[in-house]
């Protein structure tokens, strides 16, 4: 009976020490004091709330500070700022008005390239006015939409679907004609032999010299290249970025 | 024109070569009889036909292109081309070998008789013709199949002796990381191979009734079963001697002797990332050439003014075989399988 309620006791304070550790982990960083505390604590609970579901980190980092790159700025933070594989990390300086979402893990499949385009399109407006509580709050519940709907089905707009089957249905053809160009094909088995193997006497094959001359050498150097920019370890990223 | 006929000691009715027993059988009675019993008993031997002078005068007549004599058996014409060895009365399918034209330069060395028989050509040409979705409908009408015919045809059969250099641009790659550079070394090597290689038995058809791609589509033949030449084997089939002497057909020996002796030392040149012919320099020696039928089961069929052949290697049963193609079918099926593929995009586009 001693032994269940250490036990227990000991279960309970490691959940206790494990919560704060938990809840330490800040998903809005706002060193440019852009938005008030209160709206920053509207949006950790929205971002909390995806976690939840989703086990996806949506990080929103402020700065006012000059970066030589955004890109590796914002991968970097994610990295190394211990957040899930699957996440996003939105950076907006108002230093020099850069912007850059970058994502990871399974987010670079429900957050893709084309994606991003869509969600910076709908909150654009807002940053360009630095209404940046307006806009992020938007960008979140848009993420979470995208990632709710999974990878492969999108809400492909009608115009993506014309401009897919523009593309497939030609394929489409040349792969039938391809079909039954092979089925031609098969019409006319005759070919001439290319050799005469079928006629050499066995073992007859006798290389009287050999010769295997080393001629000249030639040397290229290339730089080993830096991956997609992340410093930490090796991680990839998809992303987007720009000005606003 | 001296022609030759085998009979059935038993009935009378005619011999002829038999594929699956190899031996020489009656149709009527059943009976059958070794090639060489055959050869040895005056009752089956060959019955020789001598025609008159009128036919000789007739053959002058026409410069030799063609021959013609009256069926021993039924009297109907019989009417042969220049390079008629073996035929059969049109009429009565009496089956004659014409021993003239076997004699002398054109009696062949050897022959590889039948072992495929009539019926598995038949059905060979069948499962040709089977599964052709572009085939013309009446391209396979009138049952031609059955038209099918046994042929001998003649080959030149060559041996050769090449000998030769070739040279060869190779490269080795060596790849390595040092400090922040990769490194790339590409080593240049000139290799040379030179030395020799024997070919025994090269065969190349001696007739102008087939193309060449034909008679080497259903190569090789297996001269294990090469028999020094008999008449006995030639009835019941067509056969042909050569009008292609063997000096015109040594070009063609050679280029494919070369082709092998290029591979065979290419295969020498080893641990190379590339390798590339620079140059060679072959030469080829003939040996012995040997004259030889081989049997053939072919059909050629003009449609269109064009002739399809279908050939079928007499002794390995191997097929060769090209056929017209219906344009409207090709693109009835191209829509088709377009609308299916059509089908299948407008789904994936809704995905991606
Ligand atoms: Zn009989
Ligand atoms: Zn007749």
């Amino acid at each position: 009976m001693k032994k269940t309620v250490c036990l227990i006791s000991v279960l309970l304070i490691i959940a206790f020490t494990a919560l704060p550790v938990y809840a330490a982990k800040e998903r809005v960083i706002d060193t440019a004091d852009l938005l008030t505390a209160e709206e920053e604590q509207k949006l950790s609970a929205l971002a909390g709330e995806v976690y939840e579901k989703y086990g996806v980190d949506i990080v929103i980092l402020l700065e006012d500070t000059y970066v030589s790159s955004p890109q590796r700025h914002a991968e970097d933070y994610y990295d190394n700022g211990g957040y899930a594989d699957d996440g996003i990390i939105f950076y907006l300086s108002v230093y020099d008005r850069d912007w850059y979402m970058a994502t990871s893990g399974s987010c670079m499949d429900t957050l893709s390239d084309s994606r991003l385009d869509d969600i910076f399109e709908e909150i654009k407006s807002d940053l360009a006015k630095n209404e940046f509580y307006d806009a992020l709050s938007s960008f979140i519940p848009l993420c979470e939409g995208y990632i709710e709907a999974g990878p492969s089905f999108s809400a492909t707009p009608v115009g993506g679907y014309i401009l897919n089957m523009c593309i497939l249905l030609p394929v489409a053809f040349v792969v039938a004609l391809v079909v039954v160009s092979l089925e031609k094909k098969k019409m006319n088995t005759a070919v001439l032999q290319k050799n005469a193997n079928d006629y050499i006497i066995n073992g007859s094959v006798d290389i009287k010299e050999q010769k295997d001359v080393f001629v000249t050498s030639t040397v290229t150097r290339v730089p080993i290249s830096q991956g997609s920019g992340s410093g930490g370890g090796g991680r990839s990223h998809g992303g987007r970025g720009g000005k606003f | 024109m001296e022609t030759l006929e085998y009979r059935c000691p038993n009935c009378n009715a005619y011999l002829v070569f038999d594929p699956k027993s190899g031996k020489m059988k009656c149709d009527y009675c059943l009976s059958d009889f070794t090639v060489d019993e055959v050869k040895e008993n005056n009752d089956t031997r060959g019955k020789v036909h001598n025609e008159g002078h009128g036919h000789t005068h007739s053959e002058e007549q026409t410069n030799g292109d063609y021959f013609c004599y009256s069926c021993p058996s039924c009297g109907g014409e019989i009417i042969g081309d220049s390079t008629t060895a073996a035929t059969e009365c049109p009429f009565c399918e009496n089956p004659t070998v014409i021993t003239q034209r076997l004699s002398g330069e054109f009696k062949p060395d050897y022959v590889i008789p039948f072992k495929i028989t009539k019926k598995e050509a038949v059905s060979a040409l069948e499962k040709l013709y089977g599964g052709k979705k572009l085939l013309p409908n009446a391209f396979t009408r009138d049952n031609r199949v059955k038209k099918v015919t046994g042929m001998y045809v003649p080959y030149w059969i060559c041996d050769c002796e090449a000998s030769g250099t070739v040279s060869y641009d190779a490269t080795r790659v060596h790849t390595f990381s040092s400090g922040k550079y990769i490194t790339t070394r590409t080593d240049f090597f000139k290799v040379v191979r030179r030395g020799t290689v024997a070919f025994d038995n090269i065969p190349q058809d001696g007739t102008t009734k087939l193309e060449g791609i034909h008679t080497e589509s259903i190569e090789p033949y297996d001269y294990s079963e090469m028999i020094p030449f008999s008449n006995e084997y030639l009835s019941g089939y067509f056969a042909d001697i050569y009008d292609v002497n063997s000096e015109d057909v040594l070009g063609r020996v050679a280029e494919r002797a070369k082709a092998s002796v290029k591979e065979s030392f290419k295969e020498t040149v080893i641990g190379y990332a590339t390798v590339s012919e620079s140059e060679s320099n072959i030469d080829i020696t003939k040996g012995d050439i040997h004259y030889a039928l081989l049997p053939v089961w072919m059909l050629n069929t003009n449609w269109n003014g064009k002739t399809y052949t279908f050939a079928m290697n007499g002794q390995t049963g191997k097929v060769v075989g090209d056929l017209p193609v219906d344009k409207k079918k090709f693109w009835k099926r191209t829509a088709m399988f377009f609308g299916i593929f059509a089908a299948v995009a407008a789904v994936v586009a809704f995905f991606i």
